[in-house]
């Protein structure tokens, strides 16, 4: 019998920058709780948002703000965006300096999987595609206003469109 | 959440959390590869719907295809605070 798969977090990462954010992870406590509510609706029947830190904006909306992070190396743009169920490719930029990209740039779909949401309500595994998504820019060494604002508005978009359910990924 | 680093999440304390072995940037799978998207985010939507306890976190069985010597996942210019510690130096 095979042993359990384990994710290797510092896998893809240089030796020095590993043992730096591994450093940071361990020093950090854990928070006093953590905050659970029940999936109760079947899959089936749910309405699923996606959300990605890849700093995804769709024009005209702004950008997230680079030219400030350039300016200040320890701020990042703290705002949020809403993406349509409809927005590929084609129609969106990506605003992140600690990533390459150009990835998400040719596919959408490897940060932000609308086309398969798609895919999984048409096979009928998944209730409904929510009409908007999200995209915050996932460098933070300060998540106060994140926090303060952001999810709380992110949140409260999501219950506007009925939102059942929602998968964050961290780019 | 779909995470690469599960590491932090004795820290962070997300309600619930699939780890997978993806490198930055690209956590669904690569560009072109619908397969994989599609079976890691239902893998994802699996753990959303089935973790009953808090802070829960499962490991998903996807593995990269390439040596991560040779994934290359960062920008060219290094973001603006490697810049700025390696000026330190």
């Amino acid at each position: 019998m095979s042993e359990p798969f384990e994710v290797d977090s510092w896998r893809f990462l240089p030796p020095r920058l590993a043992q730096l954010l591994k450093a940071r992870a361990e020093a950090t406590p854990p928070p006093d709780t953590i905050p659970f509510t029940p999936f109760t609706v079947p899959l089936a029947q749910a309405r699923i948002a996606l959300l990605s830190t890849a700093g995804i904006s769709c024009p005209p909306d702004p950008p997230f703000d680079m030219d400030g992070e350039r300016a200040n190396p320890m701020w990042g743009d703290p705002s949020w965006r809403r993406i349509p169920a409809s927005a590929s490719e084609a129609n969106v930029a990506v605003n992140h300096l600690h990533i390459e990209t150009s990835y998400i740039m040719r596919d959408l779909n490897v940060a932000l999987p609308l086309r398969r949401l798609e895919e999984l309500v048409a096979a009928g595994e998944v209730g409904s595609v929510a009409p908007s998504h999200y995209s915050v820019m996932g460098f933070q060494p300060d998540a106060t206003v994140q926090v303060s604002d952001s999810a709380p508005a992110i949140a409260a978009a999501m219950r506007a469109e009925a939102v059942s359910g929602a998968v964050l990924a961290p780019v | 959440m779909l995470t690469m680093m599960p590491a932090y999440q004795p820290s962070v304390g997300a309600p619930r959390v699939a780890a997978i072995a993806h490198p930055f940037g690209r956590p669904y799978g690569a560009v072109g590869d619908a397969d994989t998207q599609r079976a890691v985010l239902r893998a994802a939507l699996r753990v959303l719907e089935t973790a009953r306890t808090p802070g829960d976190v499962v490991h998903l069985p996807f593995q990269w295809p390439d040596d991560p010597k040779h994934t290359k996942w960062g920008p060219d210019e290094p973001s603006p605070i490697v810049a700025m510690m390696m000026g330190k130096r």
